[in-house]
């Protein structure tokens, strides 16, 4: 008897662990309740929450998703986090109220921006410390991207409405592009050769060129019974497959899905308040935002456009990311 | 050789970039003899003297001038600005009409004005300079004087009166008891409430006229428990310049009330203590350079010159008539941290703005207009002088 409940009791754990080690999570950062609350992708229930200290917001996964880096603004550092144990494994310092950052495709460096302090920060990711602030970045850059093949970085200036260009490895100030007002964040689309910026108070994106290095297209956006002014683009998803970029409206409450060839909208979806974090699920079935005005994220099912599920997960929810 | 050539013509060409790079000169004017400054009667343990402080919007100023260096990478335009404290309005006059002032595009008016017909014509005179007026909340510039180059980025008393009115309508705390001081600024406040009320709907129930002292000879007009009986009233609405007398209405009425105007729920351009849409970053700058918060007269001088950065940036020309065209138009969006863009009412040049209710205790209550105003065009333009409504069309 004892031996069949030892056996049972092995099997019980083995289990627990396979499916542990399995399981795709979902990561969100509550910027007002500092925690990251971590929740299991096929069940949608919380199974952990990691304390973070003072306002957590970007969050990135390293190549093979055995690291998440979280950004502590307040706190001055980026956690790392082993995705396996859920668990704060360092800190790295990162220079005066870093916000949003990005790793380098080899993942060599880390591109952070210091917001107060209109600095770009390059942090060597092996020895874990700050190799150069690059300066006059700017009025408060936000957004960070590497290029897909690591060799530039693109950073959003909120205060001076532009893209400026960055060489990381060089530590110089490339070029600088004018955007719309108020630029918050960018990625790259169609295998890099389009930079896309959300310009949160005109309300559109840029689409750049960036071989050209100028604005190709401005994407604007109009939903039914909501004021223009209330379109305010933030965070971006993209679905390289279906070949739709999603687009998170802020204070429209609601999600654009925009062909990445043809920049049409395919619909308009309604998600929660002020929504603006974004991710896809590697099957590009589930679309997950954050909610900053209702502390929840919205589950989006991808091939009906509708959102299926709200779950509450802190005080203004920030960045979401799916463990692939 | 060839080499010497090309690096000789990479030189010139260089040089010609530089003589290429413009200068955008901006004046900004505030007086010596300036009551809302003044340090005369300050006392620094006195709670009166510090609920008065003023301190000058300049540094507001100065904020968005630092900041517009980071543009010139793209414009290739230097924005630089020259203070000039000038002793009072008269000294103003001459002023204008020198030739000190011709060299400057745009000058920031840091002053509470006492003859605004005398001014707006010398204003008119130098129609090759933008004018914009960041601390005078006088109703009758948006009114009845509307000029071609005088942009107002402080909001008048009728904006605060307005927002002051949705919150009491929408709380349902519309029968208002007013207490009005004796100072020509307490009348005028008054009179725009009473406009207010009239818009929004709000029952005046009767208006008392204060006066700060202890006479117990004039009781009626100086002690609360007089100004203040029956009870026919839900709210108050103060207005006192000074501030002192205001500081002992809230919690002090004979009946029940809400406090709004100079104490209780008072109506700011901006308060320190909103944390939304970057807010948090523009005080944060503000605070480490001049080490105290960033008051309303401050936000107003800062995007006065944001209003002017943007403009060139957009246009990218520093000609006065190309920038007023902009600053007016559709296009123009400045991001003044409220998380609305804002922009310019055509016809009274008054930058569109949200206004934050404040508590007492530093809180921002709620922010005006109130969700359930809505304009036809603009939700924006629920509050102060509309286009449409006023003698400014066609001036």
């Amino acid at each position: 008897m004892k031996k069949l409940y030892c056996y049972l009791n092995f099997i019980c754990i083995s289990l627990a662990i396979c499916s542990f080690v399995n399981a795709e999570y979902i990561f969100v950062s509550n910027e007002n309740s500092d925690t990251i609350a971590v929740l299991d992708l096929n069940t949608k229930e919380l199974i952990k929450t990691i304390n973070t200290g003072g306002r957590p917001r970007d969050l990135k996964f390293n190549k093979d998703f055995s690291r998440l880096y979280a950004v502590v603004s307040e706190e001055n550092h980026i956690l790392e986090i082993d995705t396996k144990k859920i668990e704060i494994v360092r800190t790295i310092n990162t220079g005066d109220d870093p916000e949003i950052f990005d790793i380098d495709v080899e993942n060599k460096i880390i591109a952070v921006s210091n917001e107060d302090d209109n600095e770009l920060t390059i942090i060597d990711l092996e020895t874990k410390k700050i190799v150069e602030s690059i300066k006059e970045v700017g009025v408060e850059p936000e957004g960070v991207n590497f290029t897909p093949d690591g060799k530039l970085v693109y950073v959003t200036s909120e205060g001076t409405s532009s893209i400026l260009i960055i060489d990381p490895w060089k530590r110089k100030i490339l070029n600088e592009i004018l955007v719309g007002n108020r630029p918050r964040r960018g990625i790259f689309v169609n295998n890099g050769t389009e930079y896309w910026v959300s310009n949160e108070l005109s309300g559109t994106v840029s689409v750049i060129d960036t071989f050209k290095q100028e604005i190709r297209k401005t994407i604007n956006f109009s939903v039914d019974g909501i004021r223009d002014q209330q379109i305010t683009p933030v965070d971006f998803a993209y679905a390289v497959k279906k070949n739709l970029v999603f687009v998170t409206l802020g204070n429209a409450n609601h999600v654009a899905a925009v062909d990445a060839t043809s920049y049409e909208i395919k619909k308009y979806i309604l998600a929660g308040k002020r929504v603006w974090g974004a991710d896809i699920s590697t099957d590009e079935k589930e679309l997950i935002v954050t909610n900053g005005n209702s502390d929840d994220i919205s589950i989006i099912d991808v091939e009906r456009f509708v959102t299926v599920k709200d779950i509450p997960v802190g005080k203004t929810p920030h960045t979401v990311r799916i463990k692939k | 050789m060839i080499h010497l050539l090309s690096s000789l013509l990479l030189f010139l060409l260089h040089v010609d970039l530089l003589a290429n790079s413009y200068q955008f000169k901006i004046g900004y004017i505030d007086f010596d003899d300036d009551i809302r400054y003044a340090d005369w009667g300050r006392h620094p343990v006195d709670i009166r003297s510090q609920h008065n402080h003023q301190p000058r919007a300049i540094d507001g100023a100065i904020l968005g001038v630092n900041e517009a260096k980071r543009i010139q990478r793209i414009t290739k335009i230097k924005v630089t600005m020259q203070h000039f404290r000038i002793k009072n309005e008269n000294a103003l006059y001459n002023f204008l009409i020198s030739s000190d002032i011709k060299e400057f595009k745009a000058i920031l008016l840091d002053i509470s004005i006492k003859n605004p017909e005398k001014i707006a014509k010398l204003l008119q005179a130098n129609k090759n300079i933008i004018f914009f007026n960041v601390s005078d909340q006088n109703n009758l510039l948006r009114s009845d004087i509307c000029l071609e180059n005088l942009f107002h980025t402080f909001p008048s008393d009728l904006m605060r009166t307005d927002s002051l009115a949705q919150f009491l309508v929408e709380k349902k705390w519309n029968k208002t008891l007013m207490l009005t001081g004796s100072l020509e600024e307490d009348k005028k406040y008054a009179n725009s409430f009473k406009k207010s009320a009239k818009k929004f709907g709000i029952k005046i129930v009767k208006e008392k006229f204060f006066v700060n002292s202890n006479d117990p000879r004039i009781r009626e007009k100086n002690d609360l428990a007089f100004l203040t009986k029956g009870s026919r009233y839900n709210s108050i609405f103060i207005s006192d310049a000074d501030g002192e007398f205001a500081l002992s209405v809230p919690n002090n009425s004979v009946s029940p009330a809400t406090i709004v105007g100079s104490s209780g729920l008072i109506p700011l351009a901006w308060h320190w203590s909103n944390l939304r849409y970057g807010a948090p970053q523009v005080n944060g700058r503000f605070e480490r350079k001049f080490d105290r918060r960033m008051l309303e007269k401050d936000w107003s001088a800062w995007i006065a010159i944001k209003s002017i950065t943007e403009s060139l940036l957009r246009t990218k020309s520093i000609k006065s008539q190309d920038l007023k065209n902009y600053l007016i138009s559709k296009n123009f969006k400045v991001d003044g941290s409220k998380g609305i863009s804002l922009n310019y009412r055509p016809d009274t040049k008054q930058l569109r703005q949200t206004i934050f209710l404040v508590s007492g205790n530093n809180w921002v209550t709620a922010t005006a207009p109130l969700e359930n105003f809505q304009n036809r065009d603009n939700n924006l333009d629920t509050i102060g002088y509309i286009n449409d409504m006023d003698k400014c069309k066609g001036n």
